[in-house]
């Protein structure tokens, strides 16, 4: 029976997987049952809204779908409504079986999609003449635009739509909720802190040893003792990723740490850091990392890769900073959202070189960077 | 596996205290159909949680709510392993049942509904309020209708089955029916991308463009609790709610007044028996933005607005 459904919003669906939605097989197979039980039927709206309750979830999903469905071409209503009639007729006569179910979802109100996929209709395993059918159906679709033979003509929607072609969506880096979950891998687990957990084994040895057992043996919880201070350059090359550094503000509360923190500096750490991306509060230097003593340390800077400066003496200052803060960090990171291609002949090119490596930001360097402060690398 | 096909329609307006709107009805329907849970998210006060006991409400089916709290874990939904009371019992040598573990393990609600495979309604409400590690947990729980009650040693699954009516793995009845999954968010945390995936997705919104369908939510909500209130009133209330609203979205507020706030606010109009045409949307008094805001920074800009206008 499925084989002679058309391939409905298979178009649609295809134009989801080419920009990146992560829809797989069984959203499509959720879609031709919806539509097989009746959902999406009556008018080309139903069939949108059906798409999107299946297919969108995010605003600018459902912002694809709608237009994906404001460029179809309308079909000539006359033609169709009349072509239909005769199919309908001869659906009639030659095959009872499929009537019900192949005829409610073979003639939605939408036409099958001009933008992709082979021409619908000419499913193999279909008796003839419903295959015949289905390939006139097709064509149906295709014939809205009545010029030359009935191939689709390629176009575009009739006038732009003010305000919905230059929405411009955001694309992080890394959600705050991804980022979480990175924090989360950094960990340190050790028993401290008040005894609330019963130890099990204690307790048995307890009974065995004295017969009866007074209370049960407690032990401390088991928690991450991981630390971490962060130093992120909020210098006006790195305006680009201020939104990155908004993630990172926001996603270590959630990365049960021991104890984070991040501070902001100009371009170098100098003497002072500061509480605020906009260098408000400062603090001495020495006195926050002298705080954060045996925590790990994550840099965050282009180091002048942005803007392709080479600047010697601020890499030699850099490199100085790094060796003084060595002391007090047994790990450290340097992440630099500029990619390594492009620190070649710039101030980030010598201070990768330096004791402290220094890696681009993308999934697979974010997953080294925690590894590296955790100390397993 | 369990099929769905047995549940009726979910038509939105049978139910005696709740109206939904035709798409989210037929979102509902969808989601029952395709046997898949559905993520309800929108405003605070538009009838999230409520449209989980109209729907059981209507279709005649059972309601389990089960509501999410920081510390929750997906197991906790699931079952419950009470070690404390066995060790207690263990202290009596002569108690040999506390050296099974099954009689210390009691199935939780969404546990429950899983085994008995009954037609019902869950609910997990506000499941954007756990750790971000809770929707991934419970995907494989909510894909498949099974689960594992890892507390319990395979020696005893058999134990188990004959003295407590469920063994290790946990499953539906043969031909039993998939329980009605909805589970609410409000967006305070981002949900996993598998997750959302796997769900059906509805927004309820504010119906602001449509003044009977309010009337309709209103007077559903007053009926259940007898008042006897006019007509005029109601539309009269809604008119200017939403003129308030129209207000509140121009100034960036930060809550906006819904639906449970306009059914509070009718209620009080009643009570002071005053007439909806004497509330002025330009000097609200101090009960009625006490009804209707629910932020301070809110209140003070909807009065300086107003006072701006005033003097002008």
């Amino acid at each position: 029976m499925t084989d002679t459904l058309p391939p409905l919003l298979l178009g649609l669906f295809r134009e989801l997987k080419a920009n990146g939605v992560p829809v797989g097989t069984r959203d499509y197979l959720d879609g031709v049952e919806a539509l097989r039980l009746g959902f999406g039927q009556g008018d080309r709206a139903a069939l949108r809204d059906l798409a999107s309750a299946l297919w969108g979830r995010s605003d600018e999903e459902r912002r694809l779908i709608g237009r994906w469905f404001d460029v179809l071409p309308l079909p000539d209503g006359v033609l169709t409504a009349t072509i239909d009639d005769e199919l309908d007729a001869r659906d009639a006569t030659t095959d009872e079986a499929i009537a019900s179910p192949a005829a409610t979802t073979a003639r939605p109100a939408a036409p099958t999609p001009a933008s992709g996929g082979p021409v619908p209709g000419a499913t193999p395993g279909a008796t003839v003449d419903t295959s015949a059918a289905q390939a006139a159906r097709a064509r149906v679709s295709f014939a809205a635009t009545r010029e030359g033979s009935g191939l689709p003509i390629p176009r575009l929607a009739s006038a732009p739509q003010i305000g919905e072609d230059y929405v411009l969506n955001p694309q992080p880096l890394i959600s705050p909720r991804d980022m979480a979950v990175l924090w989360r891998r950094y960990r340190r687990s050790t028993r401290h802190g008040p005894r609330t957990e019963m130890d099990l084994a204690a307790t048995l040895r307890e009974r065995c040893r004295r017969g009866l057992l007074c209370r049960p043996v407690c032990r401390p919880r088991r928690s991450n003792s991981a630390r971490l201070l962060i130093l992120a350059d909020a210098s006006p090359s790195m305006d680009p990723w201020r939104p990155f550094l908004a993630t990172l503000a926001a996603s270590l509360p959630l990365g049960r740490l021991a104890r984070a923190e991040l501070r902001y500096f100009n371009n170098q750490p100098r003497r002072q850091l500061y509480a605020t991306p906009n260098l408000d509060e400062p603090e001495d230097r020495d006195e926050v990392l002298r705080r954060h003593a045996g925590a790990a340390l994550l840099v965050v800077s282009d180091a002048g890769s942005a803007r392709g400066a080479l600047n010697r003496r601020r890499a030699l200052q850099t490199a100085d900073f790094l060796a003084d803060a060595r002391r007090f960090f047994p790990s450290a990171v340097w992440l630099n959202p500029m990619p390594a291609r492009r620190w070649a002949g710039t101030t980030a090119g010598l201070i990768a070189h330096g004791p402290v490596p220094m890696l681009p930001i993308d999934a697979p360097n974010l997953l080294r960077a925690i590894d590296i402060l955790r100390g397993t690398k | 596996m369990p099929h769905t096909a047995p549940y009726a329609e979910f038509t939105g307006t049978r139910s005696a205290h709740y109206v939904a709107a035709p798409h989210t009805a037929t979102i509902v329907n969808l989601a029952i159909r395709l046997g898949r849970p559905l993520l309800v998210e929108g405003e605070a006060g538009c009838g999230k949680t409520r449209l989980a006991s109209a729907i059981a409400e209507e279709l005649g089916i059972g309601l389990t709510v089960m509501t999410v709290k920081s510390t929750s874990q997906a197991k906790d939904l699931l079952y419950r392993f009470d070690a404390l009371r066995r060790l207690q019992d263990a202290q009596d040598p002569a108690n040999s049942a506390a050296r099974q573990v099954h009689p210390y393990i009691d199935l939780e609600p969404l546990g429950h509904a899983i085994r008995e495979g009954q037609p019902q309604v869950v609910l997990i409400d506000e499941v954007d309020k756990a750790d971000i590690d809770f929707p991934n947990d419970l995907l494989d729980v909510l894909d498949r209708f099974e689960f594992d009650i890892e507390d319990l040693p395979r020696a005893e699954d058999e134990a188990c089955a004959a003295a407590r009516g469920f063994g290790r793995h946990v499953k539906g009845p043969e031909g039993g029916l998939r329980p009605i999954v909805l589970i609410t968010s409000n967006r305070e945390k981002q949900l996993p991308e598998p997750f959302l995936r796997r769900c059906l997705y509805v927004q309820l919104d504010f119906p602001a463009d449509n003044p009977a369908m309010l009337a309709d939510i209103v007077r559903k909500n007053l009926d259940a609790r007898l008042d006897q209130i006019g007509d005029e009133l109601i539309t009269g209330a809604v008119e200017r709610l939403c003129r308030i609203r129209e207000r509140g979205r121009e100034l960036g507020m930060q809550k906006l007044p819904a639906t449970s706030e306009l059914v509070d606010w009718v209620r009080v109009l009643h009570w002071q028996g005053r007439k909806a045409e004497a509330v002025s949307v330009d000097s609200l008094d101090t009960v009625d933005q006490a009804v209707l805001f629910k932020v301070r920074q809110d209140i003070e800009r909807y009065r300086a607005r107003t006072d701006d206008e005033a003097r002008r």
